[in-house]
């Protein structure tokens, strides 16, 4: 019990200094940096969700991410302002919709059929995103405004302001975290971790894992969505590139890093990414070579990822090792 | 006619040209164990993965109680009350043993598909899984990670999730396969304990098991039935003798 305690600790310290991060350091290029990195976390543990808790690894996650962020555009079309509590429901239900259709086709595939089946959708997505010109094409779509998150005609949380930014997607951060913790422990969580380690045995116990599966997979989907909406928001720019496969594979590049089946590893995982392409390009211009090896070495030694490093230093041993012993 | 739980009508399954189960017609009553006994390739696990709806048969008809069961999947199978355990251990490895036998009498909730409440509050959830523990004596291994544990104790385990189901069928694929002797003999209790108030359906090897559970016997060779009958009737046919006892010595039991 005395290391849980210690871990908790651990977190409350972590969303301290997250809430007081904009005082403490005051340079606004670190806090976009921060704002990136929980965006890019939100995606992350959307797929954790869905591959370290579920056992369904999909290669096409940025499809998603792409429709949130392109309905957000969308509800910008008419007038060169939206009103937040409209455009971010109709993100989400565009997410969610586009993820039920998708996840119906490929949850009754497996392995090497459900990565290219994914992957397929994706590319589907960013083709026409590419070829729309609805869309804009390959040039993309700029955002003059921020959503504004009206309350009667008062703008309630000014998003134009970096640091009311930081804070509303610190706090979609924080609900998305705590929403999946919940998650995983009810009867649903449940049987989704099963379904993750042995379907059959799950569904020889009465479960239609399917359903469970399509489930699952539209709540990972949905989240993906809301982390498009934010990056758009954020940059202020849609381009296909938000769909494009390279996305989805650096986003399993990131819960490798971080480690799978924690949450708060990918996290790990996103920020490790952005600090790394942050810090390599002073370096070499062939930073990229460098992130490769990089990325090698961390795999090699740290088979569940820099969550393990993490863990080692502040807990002195694994965390599940550790839980194991106290259970 | 309602003490008869389970009917099957020229129950047929080919892979090819192997005829794995061919025109097999039972009738199952209820609150009796009944074995499936013959040599490795008769078609009993291909005769349970089709009862249990693992598999569809090419052709023929099962009825469970009053309805037809033939093509529904595994979990609708499951619902209506019929338990099945694997040859090859078949748990949740990385759950405690508590955890997988609180999944397993979570399925039997009307509002498993619970998305808010911690699932350590449904209580009547824990009840179930401690008792179904300790049915198979595992109760004292309630936190242990499955895979860490022995055979044996995984097999008992996989035992604890079916009951934790409260099936009224219950399809057992060599359930004391793997079993030190001790163990085992803590499961043929439980099983002549479970055979008074649930029906059975066995497959075993262990003769000197299935004689002391089962109070009827099929015989089934190359997936057919050869012979059904009491424990009397088949220890004395000639033809089960001579087909399958006569020149397959039953496997000597460890």
């Amino acid at each position: 019990m005395v290391i849980i305690n210690r871990k908790s600790f651990f977190f409350s310290i972590i969303f301290l200094l997250l809430i007081l991060f904009p005082w403490i350091i005051e340079d606004s290029f670190y806090l976009e940096q921060l704002t990136r990195i929980l965006i890019l976390g939100i995606f992350a543990m959307s797929l954790d969700f869905l591959v370290g808790y579920t056992g369904i690894v999909s290669l096409g996650h940025a499809a998603f991410y792409g429709v949130g962020a392109y309905t957000l555009a969308y509800s910008f079309q008419s007038t060169d302002a939206t009103n937040f509590w409209y455009a971010l429901p109709l993100s989400l239900t565009a997410s969610a919709l586009i993820a039920t259709i998708i996840g119906w086709l490929s949850i009754r595939t497996s392995g090497i059929y459900l990565l290219m089946i994914t992957l397929a959708f994706g590319q589907m997505f960013y083709f026409f995103y590419l070829e729309s010109s609805y869309f804009n094409g390959s040039d993309g779509i700029f955002l003059l405004n921020k959503p504004e998150i009206l309350f009667g005609s008062y703008n309630l949380f000014d998003l134009e302001n970096e640091v009311n930014l930081y804070f509303f997607v610190l706090g979609w951060f924080i609900i998305v975290f705590l929403l999946l913790k919940t998650i995983l422990k009810t009867p649903f969580g449940q049987v989704i971790q099963g379904i993750c380690v042995n379907e059959s045995r799950v569904r020889a116990l009465g479960y239609p894992t399917p359903r469970y599966k399509l489930i699952s997979f539209v709540i990972a989907g949905t989240l993906a969505g809301l982390a498009g909406f934010l990056e758009a928001t954020h940059t202020g720019f849609v381009t296909p590139s938000y769909s494009h496969w390279h996305q989805s594979g650096i986003l399993l590049v990131i819960l490798m890093l971080g480690g799978v089946r924690t949450l708060y590893g990918p996290v790990l995982g996103a920020a490790t990414i952005v600090l790394l392409e942050d810090l390599l390009p002073e370096i070499t211009d062939h930073w990229k070579l460098l992130l490769g090896i990089l990325i090698i070495l961390i795999v090699l030694f740290l088979p569940n990822g820099t969550t393990d490093l993490f863990s080692r230093i502040l807990f002195r041993g694994p965390i599940q090792k550790a839980n194991k012993d106290h259970e | 006619m309602n003490d008869i739980i389970l009917r099957t009508e020229h129950l047929t399954k080919h892979f090819g040209a192997l005829m794995a189960v061919q025109d097999v017609s039972l009738t199952l009553k209820k609150n009796l164990a009944h074995a499936i006994i013959g040599p490795n390739g008769a078609g009993k696990t291909t005769l349970l993965n089709l009862l249990s709806g693992e598999l569809y048969p090419d052709q023929g008809t099962i009825r469970y109680k009053d309805q037809e069961i033939t093509k529904l999947s595994p979990d609708q199978i499951s619902r209506l009350g019929i338990g099945r355990s694997y040859q090859k251990t078949n748990i949740i490895s990385s759950f405690t043993c508590f955890e997988n036998c609180r999944l397993a009498a979570q399925s039997r909730l009307i509002t498993f598909m619970d998305f808010f409440r911690p699932v350590k509050r449904l209580k009547a959830l824990s009840q179930h899984a401690e008792k179904a523990l300790e049915l198979v004596n595992l109760s004292h291994q309630a936190a242990t990670v499955a895979q860490t544990m022995s055979y044996g104790e995984q097999r008992q385990l996989e035992l604890a999730m079916i009951l934790a189901t409260e099936p009224e069928l219950l399809l057992l694929d060599e359930p004391l396969a793997g079993m030190g002797s001790q163990e085992s003999g803590q499961i043929i209790e439980l099983l002549q304990t479970l055979a008074k108030k649930h029906t059975l359906i066995l497959v075993e090897h262990d003769m000197d098991a299935v004689f002391s559970i089962a109070q009827q016997l099929t015989v089934m060779v190359n997936g057919e039935i050869l012979e059904t009958g009491n424990v009397e009737q088949i220890r004395h046919s000639t033809a089960v003798q001579e087909a399958y006892l006569g020149h397959y010595e039953p496997q000597p039991h460890h």
